[in-house]
């Protein structure tokens, strides 16, 4: 532990009751952080609609003033991972798309918390941003270092919003530090804030690498998905190509991990395509369960289009087994150098036979021509809690000791 | 303590499930003031929980019979006949013609009507459910317990300044040791 590191973390997303999963790598962050921290405190800043559908937020100001005198009267600080205490911080926003609203109303609900004090902790890490970073920004002390961690897939949508595009680079100025998850998120802000790039820097999420798998897959046999049922996940093309693959080896099956609006689309369309008995779909998962689905599965499959880091990816090589993953960004990242030992990238594409040949290929040679426990030990250098931790550490230390 | 969970729309009825038991596990009476609905199968609450149902969802403000008549039954009926024979695609056709351009917007103003209803409903059903003070803490779970709360809950701070107030209830620092 180190006696100086007083940290604040504030974000807009973190596991809740209702939401277990939401926001897990932040509170991930925390557990590998707290133990080098004198004090961490979370305070989640969860959004809360209100209001009629595109009605500003000070529409009722009745609504307004009650909740301001609830928060400075309801914090109960909660116990939280590593030994952090969390705060809750219901953030009631307008029910409107415009992020600049959001980003607004986050920022003023925090320092409604904090009864219009400054956060007291001299080092701020902040998650998302838009709203928890400009929150961080507008209510750090005087003198207190801001730092924040990009994690958004929103990244595009909201950038197309001309205040919210000036709030970001806004935010981008005044943070002492500007970190991203992985290379797409990079290249996007590097492009969109030239003048800034030279501020940006990567930072992993952390993922548990405490519990492999006893021995590695015999055979591919049994596929685990875990991804939200939605479009960019692109679930359709995994069934669709799991069944041409099932065609040539009536043993396979394929669990599916997550939920989504699509989900009883995706039921139908299994039923369709008459591998109804092969697909087991388990709904949303504890993030606590992921690592035993890993390692009690012989493949992880992932087909998104679109990732911003492979967290899912790093997650499966953790549990020691192998992979077959779409180029769809971060995963190429994760992979880079390690594509053959861990298993198996192909490309995005709407055929599924290109997922059907890469099983096929990965397949044939597997296990004398994959390294997993290897492709494991290089991942655990960056990404587990250890590492992470330590770069955090770095980060809010040499700014200190300037 | 008596702890009172204000989930008026009862919208994260899982949360609802967790922190209520949480709160039984601690030693409190539970008290749970919500929203009926099918989805509570799917997250049922501990039966130590004195559960008092708005009755919400039965509000809905009536289509006056004339139009229901005039614009719906007869119209839609008269094209149903008609799409039974060889004209089915252009009944079938100029029913959803009718439907989105002649009653969708009365639709959307009863709609409208109805949450104002229930939302009046629901307003009487808490400050009536609440009325008693059969309680030492308020969680208020949800965004609609705040909105709904200003006719009621100021006073009610005012009056009694020792209540407890929070957005959740789960394992707090000093439980869990730390």
């Amino acid at each position: 532990m180190n006696a100086d590191r007083h940290v604040a973390v504030v974000t807009p997303w973190y596991p809740d009751p209702q939401v277990t999963y939401a926001g897990a790598f932040v509170r991930a962050q925390v557990e590998a952080v707290a133990h080098g921290c004198a004090e961490l405190a979370v305070y989640h800043l969860k959004s809360w609609p209100v209001g009629a559908v595109g009605a500003p937020l000070d529409a009722d100001p009745a609504v307004v003033d009650l909740h301001a005198r609830l928060l400075a009267r309801s914090d109960a600080p909660l116990a939280t991972a590593g030994g952090a205490v969390l705060h809750r911080v219901p953030a009631l926003t307008p029910r409107d798309t415009r992020w600049i609203t959001h980003s607004d109303a986050s920022a003023r609900w925090l320092r409604a918390f904090l009864g219009g004090a400054p956060l007291k902790a001299p080092i701020v890490h902040a998650h998302v941003p838009i709203t928890g970073g400009w929150a961080a920004l507008e209510n750090a002390a005087p003198g207190a270092r801001v730092y924040m961690t990009e994690h958004a897939s929103f990244l595009a949508e909201l950038l197309e919003q001309p205040a919210a595009r000036a709030r970001y680079d806004e935010i981008l100025e005044r943070a002492d530090g500007f970190f991203v998850v992985g290379e797409p998120l990079y290249e996007r802000i590097a492009a969109e804030f030239p003048h800034h790039a030279a501020k940006l820097e990567y930072i992993a999420n952390p993922i548990d690498f405490a519990a492999p798998r006893e021995r590695p897959p015999a055979a591919l046999r049994r596929w685990l998905s875990v991804a939200a049922l939605n479009e960019r996940k692109r679930i359709d093309y995994l069934i669709e190509a799991f069944r041409r693959c099932r065609d040539r080896d009536p043993e396979i099956t394929l669990t599916l991990a997550g939920d989504g609006r699509l989900r009883a689309d995706l039921e139908a369309l299994t039923a369709r395509l008459g591998v109804t008995g092969a697909v087991e779909f388990l709904g949303s998962v504890d993030p606590g369960q992921v690592a035993g689905l890993m390692a009690s599965h012989d493949l992880f499959v992932h087909t998104s289009r679109h990732e911003t880091f492979g967290v899912v990816v790093v997650e499966a090589l953790a549990a020691g087994t192998p992979v077959l993953v779409t180029r769809s960004g971060g995963s190429d990242q994760v992979l880079h150098g390690i594509e053959t030992e861990a298993g198996r990238l192909f490309d995005v594409d709407p055929d599924p036979d290109v997922l059907v040949d890469a099983y096929l290929e990965l397949r044939e040679r597997h296990p004398a021509g994959t390294d997993v426990a290897a492709a494991r030990e290089h991942l655990r250098a960056k990404y587990s809690y250890e590492a992470v931790a330590q770069r955090h550490f770095a980060v809010w230390d040499r700014e200190g000791d300037r | 303590m008596t702890v009172v969970f204000v989930a008026p729309k009862s919208v994260w009825r899982q949360a609802l499930a967790t922190e209520t038991r949480a709160a039984l596990d601690a030693g409190h009476r539970v008290r749970l003031l919500a929203e009926e609905g099918p989805s509570w199968d799917e997250t049922p609450l501990d039966e130590r929980v004195e559960v008092q149902w708005s009755g919400a969802t039965a509000v809905v403000a009536p289509e006056p019979a004339l139009v229901a008549v005039v614009l719906n039954r007869i119209p839609l009926g008269v094209l149903r006949r008609v799409g039974r024979g060889p004209l089915r695609r252009p009944a079938d056709a100029a029913a959803a013609w009718w439907r989105r351009t002649v009653l969708g917007p009365s639709t959307r103003r009863r709609k409208a009507r109805t949450r104002a209803l229930r939302d009046a409903h629901r307003r009487a059903f808490l400050a009536a459910a609440l009325a008693d003070g059969d309680f030492d803490w308020i969680v208020l779970h949800e965004p609609q317990a705040v909105e709904l709360g200003v006719d009621w809950l100021p006073a009610l701070l005012d009056a009694r300044p020792g209540l407890v107030t929070t957005f959740s209830f789960e394992p707090r620092t000093e439980d869990a040791g730390a």
